[in-house]
């Protein structure tokens, strides 16, 4: 009963074939020019309730001709997240040794709120490398460049000015994406309307500054990018750097920066047991018995994983 | 080569039975390498047994990979390759070197940085005093400049066997050997050669075409093909009943009856046996010994010393006019030569009772001047008895028949200054305590899973990781187990026939300078 009303409603939506416009410029070329990629990754280490400790690490690599020349990682940090009282809301991030702005997180929900500093050091990292990089070369950041929080939105401001004056490509590249036309994947759309146009590797401006990108012929993914820079040359060169054999049509310094960036679960455990052990010898014994009796999801995950 | 380029990888993990190696791109390393490991206060000699591919990538991509391989030709290249798709070496760590070699009791830590070998590193090598018998050997490649000797006189006397498939060069091994033992006076050897490819002529390099052969003796039954040899001739007068028992398959009433004649003929024995009629021997036993055993006891002695009217190719009922081949061979031995016995023209048994009787009279001679004169047996030189197709006298088959001359030198020559040297295809077939006596096992290449344990299982030095290895010995290519060597040696070994070549371009040079 529930498949046929699934249907149903499946049917509605794509009863009527949608119209796009033409925005498709086909990449017909490749370039290996310099590329700088950015990520970054996070984990939760200890969840207090009003305050939780995670540890960040944001990456760097860059790749030139197609080889790589640099890869580290930039930022690695514990960092704090408090709720100093339900009452008037407040809540704070403490990092050792990095200078972090205060942030207004009023408006974001406390959980959420690692997300965007990860955000804001991923930007800050980007801001750096421009001011090293040349003319004609890219700064590949993971996400899209619009941002809800406010010192984020600066950082971006000043990257973008940094990318016009010297000529800079500034890219965001949405690894996921969530646009809907009439109730359907707009990305599938175009991706749709650019297989019967016959296109293989194509790009789709969508404004200005926007685009939808179809990186490599023989791969099926289509990813949104923002942009600051000749959409031209940003496409040429994210197109050389989408042919790797492991994950065709997506570009392969941003596999190598999240891989260097990831934190994994081991790490994130041992970092947890440390982080007990110093409690405990500096008197905190508690702690451990709050964090046990929280959440036994984590071990429920270990055990059905193994 | 600087000593950066000489890395060829990094430690990652392992115990100490097994050490595994992140091997550096295009770094061309084989199993059978052996690598060094530095570090501050010690030395790792690491062998590799085995080889990995391996991935950073899940199976799952790398099938992917593959697949995308195989479909897209066009658009697609590997980033990274080299850090991505790698090889993992599986070592061994064969000894430590701090002050002197250790057994591997320790480990090198992450990271340490794996190196190619130098010569410097086996300067050891060259500290041993003995016989060149190749050139240190990684994997495929032939270290020219490092070069392997065998400690001869500590080695002799405890046995050796050589052990490879048909091809793989054992008798090339012999002869190199051998040759090295030729420029060694103290030591003395025998070479039973039943194919006549040790001496040389008609167009085979031999011993005899080395330049340093006044040392070398040959006897043959050929002597008249080959100016500078001697006659091979066995007189009945000199053989004694013990010379058949363990070689020629005979009942008990049969050694008994050839017991009772060489007491009543004493050396006339066996040519009274075999010239009269089976009446008057029966009549000479005095009922002791039966018609019938008589008749077969004529039959197979004759059968087995190939007689023809009393005389046959090695073998002679004739009265000896002169000394004995036995003494011959003995006083020989005792100078320091090098003796060959062309046991070619005879047949299977014939030939074991040559090599038996020869090796009984100079294991006794060695045994009675011990106790008798030891200042006397101090002076004489290590003796190696070398003889092929082994198990033919030391097998399980040919034991059953009873214990006999070479499998009491295996079991007591070490005392008197005697060792066996034997040579085989098929190691299997030979006794496990036979093989563990052997104390030097010259592997060269055996493709039989039986013949690879029963060897593996019986050396002194564990090898039960270079399996693969050796059945990967190419032709001329050894492993090398012995109590005398630091580990097992992997070896190329030294073309016999270039060899000769070069010592007698030397000795030319030599006098042209001169």
């Amino acid at each position: 009963m529930i498949f046929n009303k699934i249907i149903e409603i499946l049917k509605s939506k794509t009863r009527n074939k949608i119209r796009i416009k033409n925005n498709f410029k086909k990449i017909e070329k490749k370039r290996s020019d310099k590329l700088y990629a950015i990520d970054g990754g996070n984990c939760l280490i200890m969840d207090g309730g009003t305050w939780y400790l995670s540890k960040i690490r944001i990456s760097c690599v860059t790749y030139d001709n197609g080889k790589k020349i640099y890869n580290k990682k930039e930022t690695e940090t514990i960092v704090l997240v408090h709720n100093e009282g339900l009452r008037n809301n407040k809540k704070t991030v403490i990092a050792e040794e990095l200078n972090l702005p205060e942030f207004d997180f009023k408006k974001i929900k406390f959980e959420e709120i690692i997300g965007y500093v990860r955000k804001y050091l991923e930007l800050k990292t980007g801001l750096k490398k421009l001011k090293e990089m040349k003319n004609g070369e890219t700064l590949l950041i993971d996400g899209l460049l619009a941002c809800e929080l406010e010192e984020n939105k600066k950082i971006v401001k000043k990257m973008i000015e940094i990318a016009q004056k010297n000529k800079i490509n500034l890219v965001g590249f949405a690894k996921t994406t969530r646009m809907l036309k009439n109730g359907r994947n707009y990305l599938s759309i175009v991706k749709n309307t650019g297989d019967e146009l016959g296109l293989k590797k194509w790009v789709y401006a969508l404004n200005e500054n926007e685009a939808l990108v179809k990186l490599n012929e023989n791969s099926n993914r289509v990813f949104r990018i923002q942009y600051f820079g000749d959409l031209k040359n940003i496409s040429e060169i994210l197109c050389f750097y989408s042919r790797d054999k492991s994950i065709l049509g997506y570009p392969y310094p941003l596999l190598k920066a999240d891989l260097t960036a990831r934190i994994s679960r081991r790490e994130a455990k041992s970092e947890k047991n440390r982080t007990i052990l110093f409690l405990k010898k500096m008197g905190l014994k508690e702690v451990e018995q709050d964090l046990l009796s929280q959440d036994l999801h984590k071990k429920l995950d270990e055990i059905a994983y193994k | 080569m600087n000593a950066e380029n000489n890395v060829v990888g990094q430690i990652i993990s392992g115990n100490v039975s097994k050490i595994f190696i992140r091997i550096k791109n295009n770094s061309e390393v084989d199993v059978g390498d052996i690598l060094i490991c530095e570090e501050k206060n010690a030395k790792y000699y690491i062998k590799i047994i085995d080889l990995n591919i391996s991935s950073q990538l899940e199976n799952q991509f790398i099938e992917e990979i593959a697949g995308n391989n195989l479909e897209y030709e066009e658009d697609s290249m590997l980033f990274d390759e080299k850090d991505r798709f790698y090889k993992i070496g599986c070592g061994k760590i064969l000894k430590i070197q701090t002050l002197g070699f250790h057994p591997p009791r320790n480990l090198p830590k992450h990271f340490s940085k794996v190196r190619r070998v130098k010569e410097k590193d086996f300067e050891f090598l060259k500290e041993n005093k003995g016989v060149e018998i190749g050139n240190l050997r990684l994997g495929m490649k032939s270290l020219e400049n490092i070069k392997v000797k065998l400690p001869s006189n500590e080695l002799v006397s405890h046995h050796m066997l050589v052990v490879a498939a048909t091809g793989r060069g054992k008798s090339n091994f012999a002869k190199v050997f051998i040759k090295g033992l030729m420029e060694i006076p103290e030591v003395s050897s025998i070479i039973i050669d039943p194919h006549g490819e040790y001496y040389g002529g008609r167009g085979i390099i031999g011993l005899s075409h080395h330049p340093n052969r006044k040392n070398l003796r040959f006897f043959t039954p050929r002597f008249t093909e080959y100016p500078e040899s001697e006659e091979l001739r066995i007189h009945a007068q000199d053989l004694e009943p013990n010379d058949f028992f363990g070689i020629v398959d005979l009942s008990g009433a049969q050694k008994e009856a050839m017991q009772l004649f060489y007491r009543k003929f004493k050396e006339e024995w066996l040519s009274n046996m075999l010239k009269m009629d089976i009446q008057s021997l029966e009549k000479m036993s005095e009922g002791r010994v039966m018609r019938s055993t008589i008749f077969t006891l004529k039959r197979k002695l004759n059968n087995s010393l190939e007689l023809n009217d009393g005389e046959g190719i090695v073998f002679s009922l004739k009265k000896r006019e002169g000394t004995s081949i036995f003494s011959k061979i003995q006083k020989a031995v005792c100078e320091g030569n090098i003796i060959i016995i062309d046991t070619n023209l005879v047949g299977d048994e014939a030939e074991k009772i040559i090599s038996s009787s020869i090796t009984t009279r100079i294991f006794n001679y060695y045994r009675k001047e011990k106790q008798a004169n030891p200042k006397r047996f101090n002076t004489l030189p290590e003796l190696l008895i070398v003889f092929e197709e082994a198990p033919r006298v030391l097998g399980i088959d040919a034991l059953a028949k009873g214990t006999n001359i070479f499998e009491r030198i295996t079991r007591e020559g070490r005392k008197f200054k005697v060792g066996v040297c034997a040579i085989t295809q098929m190691p299997s077939l030979l006794p496990k305590e036979i093989l563990s006596q052997m104390n030097t096992k010259v592997i060269l290449g055996l493709p039989a899973p039986s013949d690879r344990e029963a060897v593996i299982n019986s050396s002194t030095q564990n090898i039960s990781d270079e399996s693969v290895e050796i059945q990967m010995l190419d032709r001329g290519e050894a492993l090398i187990t012995s109590p005398f060597l630091e580990f097992p040696l992997p070896v190329k070994i030294h073309y016999f026939n270039d060899l000769i070549k070069k010592s007698r371009k030397e000795k030319t040079m030599i006098f042209g300078f001169g």
